[in-house]
């Protein structure tokens, strides 16, 4: 999947760049306002990222242009907090979505993941992993097709570990993924350990590999290939 | 006291010794004169008295009731004026008198002595009256004085009770400048001059101060963002040891909470610049979001939550600062509890109520709403939430009123 990664920042472009990549998109990136037209115009992308205070121009003209051009395209903004005429200004202009920074990059992920799915298939598409099966607009889990009960919040933390599979996922993110960005984590630590732990218990009992694993001090993993 | 109280009592009690004194002294004068002017009538008849004596008279009378007149052979004592007091048989009442007693030899060698008298009865009525008018006059005076003071004060006083009016409506965020004309009195133009000056340089400070607040903030969050993203980068590293992890899950952590207080900070700055006009908002369904985010710390700490809407509640909000307000109260509500505590929320129809069990406050309560007011300094916790419900509370017109009685805190957000 192609994403065209639209930020001035020379390190959080680094970032951003070598994340996606190492989970298997093919990413593009422009760091001021000509360079970023011109790729926009010229390729298709199945995603774009743009932040809004770009040299030389303004990310919204950008987000103007594309819908324009390609209505299948997902865009996202990411710009600092804030901004609140931007993100009004730039959903109404057709964005598809807003993350402020500072940001996880599994949350960017995640929401690219969830926005690509949600242009190219109309949401329909299944997540497979083996034995794992996902219809994220059905909140629906199988396990070698047998239907796995979740609560809301362990189907939101399924959806964020997959979307992120064989990645480190802080507590940090996990927990601003699931509780909001103004939860504190210390308070949630023990909940999101609880829920972990009913998350993978249930998926255990129906026979599904043990693929959340602990990864001490940090976090959470969940592996494809357990 | 008002300024105006202070001087009339100042006037009033220097009045009252002033009344007396002057009366005192009126009396005094107006007895004296009275008197040396009958002495010196009595000293006439004296040497009238005398040149009768010699021109061969011996019989001296007098019909008039207020006075007399004895003449005896005798030959004691010098002249003596005194007063003394006789009783009038008729009426039967001590009467005042001024007596008048001289020695007298005739040439061919008798001596006499003269005693004149007159009745002081008239007299002292005179005085008296004299006296009781002066009094009058000179309490009229008082109060006249009194009066003109407080009346001049009042309208001398005016502009500065104007100053004063304005300035109690004066707010450094606020939309409106005070109205302070020059006046007529020079002090009066002076001091509002002064007081313009300093509170447009107020107005500039603070502004400035928010603004600068606004871009520090602003300008934070990109190197946030690369701090961020390094981290989630960083913790992907296959080779990480138990001892790198603990330090780099205290950054993540470090960086969570700078995060939100740079946050907090924008959102603080942000909230006076009307970029957050009010609407109607759905109060229960704001709670009931933000319970949904609490349940897990509700249920783990056994608190009993409840909520009731007896009526939807008017006060109209930008939907955003609804949520951080609701947020920043029920967070508070749960984290300030005790174990198997309550927390209830009431909505009404001009506000909502908010109680819940906890310890008393170790802050002073109105220090409560302050920015960085931590009860407990070690906390991991902001600082700014209540001060943001303030703020918030503050533009947008509304109420809020803290109490805590019997181990039970209220907060009631109304309309004003």
């Amino acid at each position: 999947m192609k994403v065209l990664l639209i930020e001035d920042e020379q390190e959080l472009r680094r970032s951003i760049r070598a994340f996606l990549q190492d989970v298997g998109f093919l990413v593009e990136s422009a760091n001021d306002f000509p360079s970023a037209m011109e790729k926009a115009e010229q390729y298709a992308y199945d995603a774009v990222l743009v932040d809004i205070t770009l040299p030389k121009g303004s990310g919204l003209d950008i987000v103007r242009m594309l819908r324009k051009q390609n209505p299948n395209t997902g865009i996202i903004i990411i710009s600092a907090k804030g901004s609140l005429d931007d993100k009004i200004l730039g959903l109404d202009l057709g964005a598809d979505d807003y993350l402020p920074k500072p940001f996880h990059l599994p949350e960017l992920v995640a929401r690219l993941r969830a926005l690509i799915r949600r242009k190219q298939f109309a949401g329909n598409q299944a997540i497979e992993l083996d034995e794992l099966r996902i219809v994220p607009d059905d909140k629906l889990v199988e396990v070698n097709g047998q239907r796995v009960d979740l609560t809301v919040m362990q189907f939101d933390l399924l959806l964020f570990l997959v979307a992120n599979k064989d990645r480190v996922l802080s507590r940090t993110a996990i927990v601003e993924h699931v509780w909001g960005e103004m939860a504190d984590r210390l308070d949630h630590d023990h909940f999101l350990y609880s829920h972990m732990k009913n998350l993978r218990k249930k998926l255990l009992e129906k026979g599904s590999k043990d693929r959340i694993q602990t990864v001490y001090g940090l976090g959470y993993r969940l592996s494809s290939h357990a | 006291m008002k300024l105006l109280q202070r001087t009339s009592r100042y006037q009033f009690v220097l009045a009252i010794p002033l009344v007396i004194v002057g009366t005192a002294i009126g009396y005094g004068l107006v007895n004296m004169v009275v008197t040396s002017q009958v002495d010196e009538q009595m000293e006439h008849q004296t040497s009238r008295v005398v040149q009768q004596l010699r021109a061969g008279e011996r019989t001296f009378n007098t019909s008039a009731p207020d006075e007399l007149i004895a003449v005896v052979p005798g030959s004691n004592g010098p002249l003596v004026v005194k007063d003394t007091t006789l009783i009038d048989v008729e009426e039967n009442e001590v009467v005042p008198w001024r007596i008048m007693r001289s020695a007298v030899v005739l040439p061919d060698g008798t001596a006499y002595v003269i005693t004149l008298g007159r009745s002081l009865v008239e007299t002292e009525d005179l005085v008296l009256g004299i006296a009781l008018s002066m009094t009058l006059l000179l309490a009229l005076v008082a109060l006249g004085n009194l009066l003109l003071n407080r009346w001049l004060s009042r309208k001398l006083w005016q502009p500065f009770h104007n100053t004063l009016d304005e300035l109690q409506g004066f707010d450094a965020d606020g939309p409106r400048i005070p109205r302070l004309p020059d006046t007529d009195v020079d002090e009066f133009t002076t001091l509002n001059r002064a007081l313009k000056a300093m509170m447009t340089k107020l107005r500039a400070d603070f502004t400035a101060q928010k603004r600068f607040t606004e871009q520090a903030a602003h300008e934070l969050q990109t190197p946030l963002a690369v701090m961020q993203g390094k981290l989630d980068q960083l913790i992907q590293s296959p080779n990480m040891g138990e001892a790198e992890a603990g330090i780099i899950d205290g950054m993540f952590q470090a960086r969570e909470r700078m995060g939100r207080t740079v946050a907090n900070m924008l959102l603080l700055a942000r909230i006076g610049n009307q970029q957050f006009p009010p609407e109607h908002v759905d109060w229960l369904a704001i709670f009931n979001d933000q319970h949904h985010s609490l349940e897990d710390l509700i249920a783990q700490r056994g608190i009993r939550y409840s909520i009731r809407q007896d009526q939807p509640c008017g006060l109209r909000l930008h939907p955003l600062l609804a949520e951080v307000l609701v947020a920043n109260l029920l967070r508070n509500a749960v984290q300030h509890n005790i174990p198997a505590g309550t927390a209830t929320v009431v909505i009404g129809a001009d506000g909502f109520m908010i109680t819940n069990t906890g310890p008393g406050l170790s802050v002073a309560p109105a220090a409560l709403f302050e920015r960085f007011a931590k009860g407990d300094p070690a906390s991991p916790s902001t600082g700014l939430g209540l001060s943001m419900v303030k703020e918030i509370a503050d533009q947008n017109g509304l109420q809020l009123a803290y109490g805590y009685a019997a181990g039970i805190h209220t907060l009631v957000v109304r309309g004003e």
